[in-house]
Order: C-alpha cells, then sequence, then structure tokens
C-alpha cells in the first residue's frame, strides 16, 4: 500500500489514526538505496527521455563511466520539471513543485556521501485552510494538523537538478530530438530520431511519459509485449494545470480547497493556494493545482485568456471581487497540452496494482528499460519516485540483467 | 514556568477541602486531532464534596497536568494545563465520568525549514517558538478499582487562540492509567 492509498484507507475506515503520524514518518524514511555495485557492463546506452528519471539515470551512468546519450524531445531539459525565474522575486515551480518525502532524498538521489552541496527546504504546512463549498468559505484551519510536506526555499525541482546534475551530463543530452522508432531485434538496438538519425546503442532506458507510450509515440520492433501493453494503456494519466496569479495584495489564505472538503483533498481537487508560503518573498503569489477532473474544465479551454477569465470569476465569488480588484498578471502551465508530455501523472491504476507494475518495469530482452514516475511501485506521481526507477534499470543493466 | 506550575499545584492543595485518601498519578497517551503522538502527566486533587444523590457522589476536582506532544517534522509543543470538573462516581461501580473545563498555555516550537547536507543527509532544522493558550472542554470516563491502577478515556474539544499563529479548533483523546499512591 503506498502513501496515497494508506491515508485513504485510515480516514475511511477512521482505524489506525492514533499512529497515523508515525506512520506517515516513517514512510519518509529512505527511499532510494546507495548505489554502490560495480557495473558488469561495458557498452552504450541511450537515455529517452531528460526529466527526472532520464536524468538521473545518465548522472548514475556518468558516475561510473559508463557510456550514455540522452535525447529529449522537447527544447529544454525538464519533464514535468519546469520553472519560471522572473515571474515573482522567487523562481516558480510550473510543474513539480512538492517533495513528497523526508528532504534527504536530494543527497539520496545523487549518490555521492562526499557531496557538499546543500539544499534549504521549506516545511510546508499551510496554516489557514479554507474550503469553498456551496456558496460558502469555511475555516479548516485544524486540518493543518493532518498534513505536512516540504518545498524548495529558494530552488525548484527544475533548479535542484539545473545545479547539481545536469552540469555533469549536459554534454551528452541532445534537446529537440523526438525519438520515432526503437528497433531492438538485432545485437544492436537502433533509435530512430524524428529527423531520420540513426543512433545505435547497447541498452535504451525508456522514460518519456507513460502517456506518450499510450500514444504509441515510439514504434517498437519488435512491438511491445502484449502485457506490458495492458499495463501501460491501464494507467490513467489525467488533466493537469497550473497556474499562478500575482495580486496587489494577500487576501487569500495558505490554502483554499474548492467543493466538497473530502473529495477536493482527493486526487481530483482544485487547489488554491499561498505559492509565497515561508518563501523569502515580498509578493502576493497565489497558485493553483490541479489535476484530473479538477483541471479538465481549464484545460480544454481554447485560450489562456479563457482560463484566468474563469479563475478570476470564481476567486471573486470566494473572495468578494477581490481577486479582479488585485489582479496584477499570471502564468498559466497547461500540461495536457505539452506536446511531449501530455497530461498531468498516473493517477490511477485498473486492475492488480502490483502486476501492472510488473509488466511496466519488465525489461524486454535485457536491451529495453523502462523507468518514470509511472513505474514506481510506492511512490508515483512523484520526482523522487521517477529517479528511484532511474536506480533500478540502472541497477538492473550493471547486473547484467 | 516550574515556579509557576509549583504555584498553581500549592494553590489547589490549599483549596482542598476534603480528606484525599488516594491521589491519583495519571500517565497518558495524548493524541491531539488523533493522530500527534504524545505523552501527558497529570494528576487529580479533589477540593470539594458537591452532594450526594442516589448514592452517587460528585466531587469537584482539578488536574495540573504537563504534557507533550508533537507533528512529526513539523513541530514539538510542550502544554502546561489545569483542569477543573465534577466526578460522578455511583458508590459500588468502579466507574466514573468526569466532566470539566480546562485552560492550556502551549509553547510549540514550529520547524520552519530544512538545509539538507546533499553528502552526509544530515538536516539541519530552523525553528521559531510560538505559544497559543488553549481553552478546551473535556469528558473524562474511567475506572477505578479498590487496587492502585485505573483506566481512562478522555476526549477534549477546544480551541486555540494565539497573537503569533493561527487559530484552530483542537481535539482529541487520552488514553491513559492512574496510579493510586
Amino acid at each position: 500500500m503506498d502513501r496515497k492509498e494508506f491515508l485513504k484507507t485510515s480516514l475511511t475506515l477512521g482505524i489506525g489514526l492514533p499512529f497515523l503520524s508515525v506512520l506517515l514518518e516513517s514512510c519518509d524514511s529512505s527511499v532510494i538505496e546507495p548505489l554502490d555495485i560495480a557495473p558488469n557492463f561495458q557498452g552504450k546506452v541511450l537515455i529517452i527521455g531528460a526529466g527526472s528519471a532520464g536524468m538521473t539515470a545518465a548522472y548514475l551512468l556518468k558516475q561510473q563511466n559508463i557510456d550514455f546519450e540522452i535525447l529529449e524531445a522537447a527544447s529544454d531539459f525538464g519533464g514535468r520539471m519546469k520553472r519560471i525565474s522572473d515571474f515573482a522575486d522567487f523562481p516558480i515551480d510550473l510543474g513539480a513543485e512538492w517533495i513528497h518525502t523526508d528532504p534527504k532524498i536530494l543527497g539520496e538521489m545523487l549518490n555521492d556521501t562526499s557531496h557538499q552541496g546543500k539544499v534549504e527546504t521549506i516545511v510546508y504546512n499551510p496554516k489557514s485552510v479554507y474550503n469553498w463549498n456551496r456558496d460558502k468559505l469555511r475555516k479548516k484551519n485544524w486540518s493543518s494538523a493532518f498534513y505536512s510536506e516540504h518545498k524548495f526555499k529558494s530552488t525548484t525541482w527544475y533548479g535542484f537538478f539545473d545545479t547539481f546534475v545536469v552540469p555533469e551530463i549536459r554534454d551528452r543530452m541532445r534537446l529537440n530530438t523526438p525519438v520515432t522508432a526503437i528497433d531492438y531485434s538485432g545485437e544492436k538496438i537502433q533509435v530512430t530520431t524524428s529527423q531520420n538519425e540513426l543512433i545505435e546503442a547497447d541498452k535504451v532506458i525508456v522514460t518519456i511519459p507513460v502517456k506518450m507510450l499510450q500514444l504509441d509515440s515510439i514504434a517498437f520492433t519488435p512491438a511491445l509485449p502484449q502485457a506490458k501493453k495492458e499495463a501501460i494503456e491501464s494507467i490513467d494519466m489525467e488533466y493537469g494545470i497550473k497556474v499562478f496569479i500575482e495580486f496587489e495584495e494577500k487576501f487569500f489564505p495558505d490554502m483554499t480547497l474548492i467543493g466538497p472538503f473530502l473529495q477536493a483533498l482527493g486526487d481530483n481537487g482544485r487547489l488554491y493556494y499561498d505559492a509565497a508560503f515561508r518563501k523569502d518573498s515580498e509578493k502576493n503569489i497565489m497558485g493553483l493545482f490541479a489535476v484530473g477532473e479538477g483541471a479538465e474544465a481549464f484545460a480544454t479551454m481554447d485560450s489562456d485568456q479563457e482560463v484566468i477569465d474563469t479563475i478570476l470569476a470564481q476567486l471573486d465569488e470566494v473572495f468578494d471581487g477581490k481577486a479582479s480588484e488585485h489582479y496584477v498578471k499570471h502564468i498559466t502551465q497547461n500540461w495536457s497540452q505539452e506536446p511531449y508530455i501530455q497530461g498531468s501523472y498516473a493517477l490511477y491504476f485498473e486492475g492488480n496494482r502490483s502486476e501492472i507494475q510488473e509488466n511496466l518495469l519488465s525489461t524486454l530482452d535485457e536491451k529495453i528499460y523502462f523507468a518514470g514516475e509511472a513505474m514506481s511501485n510506492y511512490n508515483q506521481s512523484t520526482v523522487h519516485g521517477a529517479a528511484e526507477t532511474a536506480y533500478w534499470a540502472v541497477q538492473k543493466i550493471f547486473e547484467g540483467q | 514556568m516550574r515556579k509557576a506550575l509549583l504555584l498553581l499545584l500549592g494553590g489547589c492543595l490549599s483549596l482542598a477541602g476534603i480528606a484525599q485518601q488516594r491521589i491519583p498519578i495519571n500517565v497518558s497517551y495524548y493524541a491531539p486531532y488523533l493522530i500527534q503522538p504524545g505523552l501527558k502527566v497529570s494528576t487529580d486533587i479533589y477540593l470539594t464534596e458537591m452532594g450526594q444523590a442516589e448514592e452517587t457522589s460528585k466531587l469537584l476536582f482539578v488536574s495540573p497536568q504537563v504534557g507533550y506532544f508533537s507533528q512529526p517534522n513539523t513541530s514539538r509543543n510542550l502544554l502546561f494545563q489545569a483542569d477543573m470538573g465534577i466526578r460522578f462516581k455511583k458508590a459500588e461501580r468502579a466507574r466514573y465520568i468526569s466532566p470539566s473545563v480546562g485552560l492550556a498555555y502551549v509553547r510549540s516550537t514550529q520547524i520552519l525549514s530544512n538545509e539538507v547536507n546533499l553528502g552526509s543527509l544530515e538536516s539541519t532544522p530552523q525553528t521559531k517558538i510560538k505559544s497559543f493558550f488553549l481553552p478546551t472542554l473535556n469528558l473524562k470516563m474511567g475506572r477505578e478499582g479498590t487496587g492502585r491502577l485505573g483506566q481512562y478515556v478522555n476526549l477534549f474539544l477546544g480551541h486555540q487562540f494565539s497573537t503569533e499563529a493561527t487559530n484552530a479548533s483542537f481535539f482529541g483523546l487520552e488514553l491513559g492509567l492512574s496510579f493510586y499512591l
């Protein structure tokens, strides 16, 4: 049972509550075990995708002096990690934002006990929590006692990779290079890019979003086994959108949940939050985070203007017209319209979860490996979950599996 | 703070109007919001008998308490509390029930941020101390045998007030043992 399932089940059944926080703390224990085995492999590894999983895999291969190359379809690395530095007086995560576990995971991801780097993270424990439901705004500050996570204080997930990972792998990373086909029928794997370039490798790690696998953006030869195809199809990667709005005044609480309270807390919720919470900022920045049903209405709108008009209208209703009155500017990140992402993250799995995960992670002929947040057993939908699967893929390669 | 507690305890004892045969020392698992782990130590001092009707004794009591609870990775809290209430107990029964009102002072050390060393994985927290007052309504239900050990559960509901922290409802339970001296 992963952290989300555990929370849901415990809260639904009302059992285990006295020990819930202790157990949650134990959920924060080490996620990634150090990779300290000598590689039983020589050859070239091609990594498809430069998100968390792809870049972590590259970083680990670099540590062991294994020949590798990353092919990224988009014009920048990061995948679902993205930042904007000039919107406010602190960098903002347009994609992955929260650190959903103990922040020491950041060190674990780097697999280097002699690393001298330091990162400051905030304890994200919003104190003023409001719920807008049935045309009424109600205080739910008590809920602060049930929720606490972490965020970066003065950097972002993108910034973390940009500072500590990318400098090690940048010279082997090719942007604007979508992969269209992978032929693993021969001794060497042949990878074809959208420019019809043919690249050969001994191993390939596929880290593209599961939605792109569902859309057959890469043609595999031989075709993917039926069990793997079914596992890929069983994942629901829903709509996802983030919007950040600057206001002249701070009229909003740390967190505002829209809709029935418990439902708003769930995976399909719509959440407005103070994006500058505990950051060193003098700006009033509100964030909207919505996935699944909560995001669908926004993500399918025709224009950015329609999105912000709808949001301001809703906020005016909640905060007595103060949103339009104090609005300064906004930025929208619609992940469903990113051509090489097309959604948020793995939200639901239809069928036996462990069976699905096993099929997702299965290696093809000891040549093609899969990694990414959707492949993580217990930490799907997180950056560190994606990194965790990169460790698994690299470990399999090192072990000659 | 220790002086204040001693004064409070001394004041309570001086008010005690009846000779107390058995002084309980209560030790409980204290769980604000049901999920925050904590520990509380308290005693009950009986002040006066409120009258006896249908073999039910009614004792006015005060209960000085010291507690600790935490929200893991988020805050550590010291609590000093005094409750006043009436203890209802039938003569032939071991069970009792004690509704009471309480007032607590909570000193909360809140972790605002952490500096993480990426090599050693050591984390250095930056904290800030905030205080709040906490009036509560309590309902304690217990069992007091003739031996030296009793058990109780206490449900509480209150509201935390502070000028330096966000006000919020406060509720939870205690599961405790009473050791009778």
